[in-house]
This record gives structure tokens, C-alpha cells and sequence, in this order.
């Protein structure tokens, strides 16, 4: 697979967000390294979702500094949507555009923004397709496809401008239990193939498989981080501990 | 019964101005056409700028989409608070006294086509307003997410399904112009309800009236039905229910 070649690390520094009286982010700090594959838990409200969306400045961080190698995302003078498009994001909701068919989903954003010829977005939109397994439905609107399908549509349309690096915001969260393994496959199969992604997830099964680090938030905070296996069978801090035999 | 029939569809009594109707008809389809593309076009306009926030730390950027915003706003405000004749009368009567260049030689057509245009702009900029308010915020996320600029996401995103979602209102906002084409009239712009008034004067007879509503019908009565087609589609989508009266 070819996203595994090029740079993808992330750095996040002293984040914060705040929205009003509200700190959802209280001093977060991250590095993920090319290829790394890290998993966010934490029960509902503990930030991990408002740090994913951060990274990338869909929501703008009220302190704190956030790159992608050594280019500063944060910076006042950053071309924020040439690093954003380095950074592909999957959300909860798929955000498919339905006015569009799965391979428009796919294509738009090479050929709006990056100037890529229609025909060679095509080709790679439909190479995209095939690799999560939904060739055949290139043709049909978003809104006639399973949620697990539109899900992998819309990992197709992120990873169409080759990106560096994955985030995924609770992407198997709105599924139907029996759709998440056909979205989790995908994921894995990017992971296997080098991608640095950051995974907000709940599904503890594929963070103990898949990921290469696992960190555990709440209340804005990172409280405790580590190899998954280590965190999910030891965990040292009260509050993981707590979370842990609540999911588990 | 025989005076109805003799003062409202008396056939001797159009056929002398059949040719006089239609060309009438035909300037008030231009009106309404010509109108409808600048006010459509700069209604999009006028609702971006209503809809305008930006999260950019920079100061001059904040103010400017401030200002924007706040002018679009007046704007829509006053203009959706006029009637459209007086907006008409008023440029008619001044525009000439003005001397700026090309508007003060405008002639009655062209007046009446500014002058329902800068009304309409404001109309159709709130159905469009709202159309842009339904289109949900993780749309606009996901084309940022992928690297478009803010203008990108709004034409690639945005703006197709905002205007999809408004077409029922837009069509009646657009039956609502057709009809309003009939004030330039009062700027002797010879659109139909002039011409046929004027043959009424002449001849006594009210069929010329008649004949210019059924020319408006014939427009009319097919877009009213697309409406009614549409909002019966979007019901069945939505699943929404009839009212049932037992």
C-alpha cells in the first residue's frame, strides 16, 4: 500500500479548549510517531473526541500548539487547509456528502483542491473503493448504503488525499454491531500498512490488537498511557481502573 | 349571463389584440426571468455574507466578516420591508436626476428589472439563509477535513444541498415575481396587465384582461403544481404524515 512512504508524525503541546466556563482540554500532550497506531479511551465528556478535532482545527484549541512533522498547524501564519488535507479525519456521522455518489465523495476534494485530473482521481477514487471492499457501489448515493458502508466510503474519501496521518473519531460508534467488523477490517488493514492514526474508539477489542499505544483520558486529561495490553489487564490509576471494569 | 360572457370572453373582441397580448407577455417573461438571475444570484450573495462567522484569531478578518455581516442584514432587512412598487416609482422618478453613469439612462425596462431584483435579492436571500441552516455542520467539518477553503467547502458542499433543500419556497418566491412583473406597469413598461389594461380603455371590453390571465396561468399553474410534487416527495422521504380528519 502506498500511504505507508512519507512523514506522519503528530505532536500536540500543552492543548487546551475551553468553550466558555467549560475546559474540556486542560493541558494535553501527545506525540505520535510515523506509523504509530494510538487508541483513545476514556468515558463520554473526557475531551478525547475535542483532541481529535483539535488536531486538525476543526475546532480552534484555545492554547496549546499542535504539528504535523516539524510544520506548526497552529502557527497564525499556517496554510491551515494545506495542513488539514495532510491530516485525514473519519468522524462518528460518516459526513458523506449526499448530493454526491460514493465515488464524487471520493474525488472531490483531489480534484477541488489539490488540482488532480478528473480521470486520474477517478482511477485512484475507484482503486480506493476496491481496497475497502465497495467497488460494485461506486455509482450509488450515500443515502442507499449500509451505515458500515458509508463508514468505509468515507475512509476511502479521507485517505484519497494521502494523507499522513488517520484520525478517527468514534468511527464504529453509530454502527449496527454487526456492520463495525467490516469498518474495523479496513482500519487494521491501514495500521498493517503503516498509517499513523490516532483512534478514538471504543471498541476495546481492536485497541488491544491493533494499536501500539493506548491512552486513557478523563476529565480533559491524559490519566494514564501505555501498551494496550499493560493498560487494559494492569491498569495503575484508580480512574482507569474504574473505567475499565465499567467497558470491560 | 349574456353581458358576462360578452364583457369577459368575447373572441371579436381580443382577436384585434391577441398579437399586442402575447408580445406583452413575452416582455413580462423577460422581467421575470432577468430579474429572478440577478436577485438569484446576488441573493446567494447576501446570504453567505449573513452567514458569515469566522474562527480566525486575526482581528481585521473578524471585523471585516463583521461588517459584511451587518451589511447583509440592513440590507435584507430594509428591502424585505418595502413594497416593491414604491422601490420601483422611486428609482423611476430619480434615477435620471442622479447622473451616475448608465443607471441615470436606464429605461423603464431596465428600471423595473433593478428595481425587483434589489426586492427580491432580499427575499430570496432568507429562503436561501435558511437552506444554508439546514445543511449540518459535520458537512462543512468533512470538506474542511479534507483541505477545502472555506469557499470550496460553500460551493462544493454547502451551497448544492442548500439549494436543493429550498426549491419548493424558491419556485413560489419565483410564481410571487411573475405576478410582481405586472407593477412595471406602473412605469408604462408594456408587460402584459399594461397592454391589456390599455386595450381595455380602448375598447370597453375586459377580455384583454382575461386573455392576460390566462397567459399567467399557463405559467402558473404548472410551476404551483412542481411545488406541490415536491413537498409530496419530501413528505414521503421524510415519512411525515397526512392529516387525517374522521
Amino acid at each position: 500500500m502506498s500511504t505507508s512512504s512519507g512523514p506522519g508524525s503528530v505532536r500536540v503541546e500543552g492543548l487546551v479548549k475551553r468553550f466558555g466556563d467549560n475546559e474540556v482540554l486542560c493541558g494535553i500532550d501527545l506525540a505520535v510517531a510515523r506509523g504509530e497506531v494510538v487508541c483513545v479511551i476514556g468515558p463520554s465528556g473526557s475531551g478525547k473526541s475535542t483532541l481529535l478535532r483539535c488536531m486538525n482545527l476543526i475546532e480552534t484549541p484555545t492554547s496549546g500548539r499542535v504539528f504535523i512533522d516539524e510544520d506548526e498547524i497552529t502557527a497564525p501564519d499556517a496554510d491551515t487547509n494545506a495542513l488539514r488535507s495532510r491530516m485525514g479525519m473519519v468522524f462518528q456521522q460518516f459526513n458523506l456528502f449526499p448530493h454526491m455518489t460514493a465515488i464524487e465523495n471520493i474525488t472531490v476534494a483531489p480534484v477541488v483542491v489539490k488540482k488532480v485530473p478528473r480521470a486520474d482521481a477517478h482511477a485512484r477514487g475507484m482503486e480506493l473503493l476496491r481496497r475497502v471492499g465497495l467497488e460494485e457501489k461506486a455509482n450509488e448515493n450515500p443515502r442507499s448504503l449500509s451505515g458500515g458502508q458509508q463508514q468505509r466510503v468515507a475512509i476511502a474519501r479521507a485517505l484519497a488525499m494521502e494523507p499522513e496521518v488517520m484520525l478517527f473519531d468514534e468511527a464504529t460508534s453509530a454502527l449496527d454491531p454487526e456492520l463495525v467488523g467490516d469498518v474495523l477490517a479496513v482500519m487494521r488493514e491501514l495500521a498493517q500498512a503503516g498509517m499513523t492514526m490516532v483512534v478514538v474508539t471504543h471498541e476495546m477489542g481492536f485497541a488491544r490488537e491493533v494499536c501500539d499505544r493506548l491512552v486513557f483520558m478523563d476529565g480533559g486529561l491524559i490519566v494514564e498511557s501505555g501498551l494496550p495490553a499493560d493498560v487494559l489487564a494492569n491498569p495503575r490509576q484508580e480512574r482507569t481502573q474504574r473505567f475499565l471494569a465499567r467497558v470491560l | 349571463m349574456g353581458t358576462i360572457k360578452d364583457l369577459f370572453f368575447s373572441w371579436d373582441a381580443v382577436r384585434p389584440v391577441l398579437g399586442d397580448l402575447l408580445r406583452g407577455f413575452w416582455v413580462t417573461i423577460q422581467l421575470t426571468l432577468l430579474s429572478l438571475l440577478f436577485a438569484g444570484t446576488g441573493a446567494l450573495v447576501l446570504a453567505v455574507f449573513r452567514q458569515t462567522r469566522t474562527a480566525r484569531p486575526s482581528l481585521l478578518k473578524r471585523a471585516g466578516t463583521c461588517v459584511m455581516r451587518v451589511l447583509a442584514i440592513v440590507y435584507i432587512d430594509v428591502f424585505r420591508g418595502l413594497p416593491a412598487l414604491l422601490v420601483i416609482i422611486m428609482l423611476y422618478v430619480s434615477l435620471p436626476f442622479t447622473g451616475i453613469p448608465v443607471f441615470k439612462d436606464f429605461t423603464g425596462f431596465q428600471v423595473a428589472v433593478l428595481g425587483l431584483t434589489l426586492v427580491y435579492m432580499a427575499y430570496l436571500a432568507e429562503i436561501f439563509r435558511a437552506g444554508i441552516e439546514a445543511v449540518e455542520r459535520g458537512q462543512v467539518e468533512a470538506a474542511r477535513s479534507l483541505g477545502m477553503s472555506n469557499l470550496q467547502s460553500l460551493r462544493k458542499v454547502v451551497l448544492p444541498q442548500a439549494v436543493r433543500r429550498v426549491i419548493p419556497p424558491l419556485l413560489n418566491e419565483i410564481i410571487i415575481l411573475s405576478k410582481d412583473t405586472s407593477l412595471a406597469g406602473v412605469i408604462v413598461v408594456g408587460e402584459v396587465v399594461y397592454v391589456a389594461r390599455t386595450s381595455q380603455a380602448v375598447t370597453l371590453n375586459s377580455t384583454s384582461l382575461t386573455g392576460a390571465a390566462v397567459l399567467f396561468l399557463v405559467v402558473t399553474l404548472p410551476l404551483i403544481r412542481i411545488v406541490d410534487r415536491y413537498i409530496e416527495r419530501d413528505r414521503r422521504r421524510r415519512g411525515g404524515g397526512r392529516v387525517v380528519i374522521r
